[in-house]
């Protein structure tokens, strides 16, 4: 029993922990997962947010841009003199325009072209691998046809017109052929309130991306698509501008939630897609509209960014490992705390066990030596308690039981062994003596004239006076010799003198002195209730084994011998076999 | 023989035989409502094939995926009549089975004898099964225009300067250009003929809105600006989308001469039986209601909704489609009147 219950409960505690602990770490994992991929979502869509806001900024700085190229005096000299050094003032203009376009890494090309001659240029700056070229004469082209164009001249003053953006197919600007261009315009009017031309700057998109997203991660792709979803920014270059190459390719054939947000639903979406660059990995995608709040071909473009949830559940996975680590740490202890706390338990319970295990009946209650004020303190204390008192009702059993004992096997007037007992004695003694080849004497003891005195006197003094014949015949004997009232005033007594036979001494011989030390003693006159009162007792012996077996005839026999005392005179001894 | 059923055995000839089932492609170039997404999606499950169409929007564009992007890479192409020469030449196209498509026998009388429609055949072989057709006529805006234009000069008119619609593309407009010059051969034009046409259409660019590229950006310029006349390259499917919308339009074929284009089924040297599968599925009639119903064309089997034959001129090969393009280009892209000086 020693250690069983630490093993068990050691194991229940253990495999509670090490449940509780794998619920746990399982949940953690979802939630933290969960948690991870929304907490991305929430960044990603703040990124989209700060990239809008960056291009609806850099839009905004391209229109003061061209706002202040609108209100240079120059331009204005130019839209109003009719002057013969027009020419020379384009030239100023022209120099003016390249230290504007300079700095501009993003602005591939500056014109001022006329409302006149279809939409002649005037002054036109372009950007080439070698710097800067002011084109001039035959070179500069009509654009009155092109959207930007005729939608500007339009315009009030102050207005910008931003084109959509599509790749540029406009031959004579060499190095943007075919390069993604957005194209911003401002009206240029004269004194009289007629539309003079307009300033246009085109912008290449690549470069302008680049300078937006310089502190997006490498590992976020941005996308971004007409109104229309055509892909304009994608990270695989084939997809974009389907429209202008055959193809389209729009964000609503790989998330068609997009669609809500073309068809104006909603302003914003994040979603979980397939990756754009790897379509067997999980994305999050977020999506912002941004409005132009001035004229454009298309009145918003859609930024997005793309986020592998790779680098998400990588974390996740981490943190679940993390999680499992932890959980197996305390699992561990759980065990080492569980072993420690069954075996606290254990202990005072075997401490307990293990005292009231030697506990003897009749001993003292042993005190547990728990001095605690828990459950396992009271059940000590209790089980303590609890002893003591099956203690006190053994005690009490006991002498009961002695009593009883008493009450049935002996005499309650003169104190001495009943009948019952006697028989019982007699029994003993004849096994003793069959056993050791010895003799035994039974003698029978019949007081005479006691009828009288209890018939004269009362019962009172006849009961006092087999008292005092007990205690008489008591003194006539030796403590190994029974002395019994075999009933009325007959007694009867065994003598088994051992120690007399062994020295040579016959019990025929014993006996008769004992019987007549017994009627000696009986002759002497009883002082009671301030009388003499005299008496004498006839005596009958029965031996073993000459005058009986056994019980029943050493009785009879007894008894015999008695009456044959008694017929010859009373107050006389008589051995069984001395009867004729 | 127990053996060849030996699992690896099966494993072996299951893998062979997936390499072997694999999905056959088909790759389609064709042209807006030639093949729309829910009739690919039924061919592709009737065929357990995966088609991937390419959608173009110009003869030149068409051309230039055919020729650049190498014609290994398509296994139809939905090209017109004049269009389909230099396909032939370049030897990019295959003969075609007509046994296997039996919906030929349902199109219209006019296109079953293909001997009769010029460039469709070659050494006594079929090269391309007529699909759709359409004249190039003339949209006009009804609170603009008052009476239907009779001739296509018009275009020129200044009466509507910075009203008129154009189409963005280098051939037809060069063609346009010689018909309304006058020109004897307008497809086949002389360098200097073709000089002349440009400075034409330098004058044309400088008495239009703009060009456009797609029926719908011309609907969106139509509902945006003030537009009294459109040059309809695609006819009367460009009608359906602007009537959709509500616009107030009449749509009229010059008579002094309406290009028209009648687009085919090519099938590219390399491609297999499938392509002829394709073209008959096209022709059925489910297809061909489409055509007409959703977007507005003529379809082979049903005759046109504007019966004005004689006034048509079939598009030809034209005589150098680089150097229409190469000026185009310069066209488009504004170069004044000088610069194509005689």
């Amino acid at each position: 029993m020693n250690s069983r219950l630490v093993i068990k409960l050691t194991i229940w505690i253990a495999l509670l922990s090490l449940l509780s602990a794998a619920v746990n770490v399982y949940f953690t994992y979802n939630q933290s997962r969960a948690l991870l991929i929304q907490s991305s979502q929430d960044k990603l869509a703040t990124a989209t947010r700060v990239l809008a806001n960056r291009y609806a900024f850099f839009i905004e700085d391209i229109g003061k841009d061209l706002l202040f190229i609108s209100h240079l005096p120059a331009i204005r000299e130019i839209a109003t003199s009719n002057s013969v050094d027009v020419q020379l003032k384009r030239e100023r203009l022209g120099i003016a325009l390249s230290q504007l376009l300079k700095p501009h890494d993003e602005y591939n090309q500056v014109r001022l072209i006329g409302a006149a001659e279809h939409g002649r240029e005037l002054v036109r700056i372009d950007k080439t691998e070698n710097g800067l070229s002011i084109v001039e004469g035959l070179a500069l082209q009509e654009k009155a046809h092109y959207s930007y164009v005729y939608n500007t001249l339009k315009l009030k003053p102050g207005e910008v017109f931003i084109s959509a953006i599509r790749l540029n197919k406009e031959r004579g600007l060499l190095d943007s052929y075919g390069k993604p261009s957005i194209i911003m315009a401002t009206p240029i009017y004269t004194d009289d309130n007629t539309v003079f031309g307009a300033i246009v700057i085109n912008v290449d998109l690549e470069k302008m991306f680049a300078m937006i997203e310089t502190d997006i991660p490498n590992d976020i792709d941005i996308i971004a698509t007409n109104s229309a979803g055509d892909y304009l920014l994608h990270p695989d270059a084939e997809k974009t501008f389907g429209f202008d190459k055959g193809s389209r390719f729009m964000i609503q054939q790989d998330l068609p939630a997009a669609q809500r947000i073309f068809s104006g639903e909603s302003n914003n979406l994040v979603a979980e897609m397939q990756d754009l660059r790897m379509p067997q990995k999980q994305a999050v995608i977020s999506l912002t509209k941004v409005p132009f709040r001035w004229a454009a071909d298309e009145n918003y473009i859609v930024l997005g960014l793309v986020s592998n949830l790779d680098a998400v559940l990588a974390e996740s996975r981490q943190l679940g490992i993390t999680a499992l680590k932890s959980a197996l740490a305390f699992g561990l202890l759980f065990i080492g705390l569980s072993l420690f706390l069954a075996h606290k338990i254990a202990t005072p319970l075997r401490q307990i066990a293990t005292t009231f295990a030697h506990f003897k009946q009749g001993d003292s209650v042993p005190e547990v030596n728990l001095q605690r004020d828990d459950e396992l303190g009271l059940l000590a204390r209790n089980f303590s308690i609890m002893a003591k008192k099956l203690n006190a009702q053994l005690l009490e059993l006991n002498n009961q039981r002695q009593y009883l004992h008493k009450v049935v096997h002996h005499d309650p007037l003169t104190g001495l062994p009943n009948r019952i007992l006697l028989e019982d004695r007699i029994e003993q003694a004849l096994i003793s003596a069959r056993r050791d080849k010895m003799e035994i004497a039974i003698m029978l003891i019949d007081l005479d004239g006691f009828k009288p005195v209890n018939d004269t006197f009362g019962h009172d003094i006849g009961d006092a006076l087999l008292q005092e014949c007990a205690t008489r015949m008591l003194s006539c004997v030796r403590e190994t010799d029974t002395v019994a009232r075999y009933g009325g005033d007959e007694f009867m007594i065994i003598i088994s003198a051992r120690d007399l036979q062994l020295r040579g001494m016959t019990t025929r011989h014993v006996s008769r002195q004992v019987a007549d030390k017994i009627r000696h003693s009986l002759n002497t006159p009883f002082a009671l209730d301030n009388r003499d009162i005299n008496i004498s007792c006839s005596i009958g012996i029965a031996l073993y084994p000459q005058d009986g077996d056994d019980k029943n005839a050493l009785i009879k026999n007894a008894d015999s011998a008695m009456y044959a005392a008694k017929a010859i005179g009373k107050n006389g001894v008589k051995h069984y076999s001395d009867i004729e | 023989m127990r053996y060849l059923l030996h699992p690896t055995m099966i494993c072996l000839l299951l893998i062979l035989a997936q390499t072997g089932l694999a999905q056959p492609q088909l790759n389609v170039l064709a042209w807006e409502g030639y093949a729309e997404a829910d009739l690919v999606r039924e061919f592709e499950q009737q065929t357990g094939s995966n088609v991937a169409v390419t959608l173009v929007h110009s003869d030149d564009e068409l051309w230039n995926r055919v020729n650049k992007d190498g014609h290994e890479n398509y296994d139809l192409i939905a090209v017109n009549t004049a269009e389909l020469q230099r396909y032939l030449k370049k030897g990019y196209l295959r003969a075609i089975n007509t046994a296997e498509i039996p919906n030929i026998q349902y199109q219209d009388e006019r296109f079953q004898d293909t001997t009769k429609i010029p460039g469709l055949t070659a050494q006594g072989q079929t090269f391309a099964i007529p699909y759709t057709y359409s004249e190039m006529g003339l949209i006009y805006n009804r609170k603009l225009v008052h009476q239907p234009p009779e001739s296509i000069t018009i275009l020129w008119d200044k009466k509507y300067a910075g009203k008129i619609l154009a189409f963005n593309t280098s051939n037809h407009n060069f063609t346009l250009a010689g018909i309304s010059l006058g020109l004897p051969h307008p497809f086949q034009q002389t360098p200097e003929e073709l000089n002349r046409s440009a400075r034409h259409l330098v004058e044309l660019r400088r008495n239009l809105l703009t060009f456009y590229s797609s029926p719908q950006e011309a609907v969106k310029l139509f509902k945006t600006q003030e537009i009294a006349l459109i040059y309809a390259n695609y006819g009367s499917q460009q009608l359906k989308a602007l009537a959709d919308v509500g616009a107030d339009v009449g749509y009229t074929l010059p008579k002094d001469g309406t290009l028209a284009w009648l687009d085919c089924w090519a099938i590219s040297r390399t491609a297999g039986p499938l392509a002829e599968q394709w073209i008959d599925f096209m022709l059925d009639e489910k297809a061909s209601q489409r055509l007409s119903h959703n977007q507005g064309l003529a379809s082979t089997r049903h005759s046109s909704t504007i019966h004005h034959n004689n006034q048509l001129i079939w598009l030809e090969p034209i005589e150098d489609a680089e150097a229409r393009n190469q000026l185009w280009d310069q066209i488009i892209s504004g170069d004044v009147m000088e610069r194509f000086a005689p």
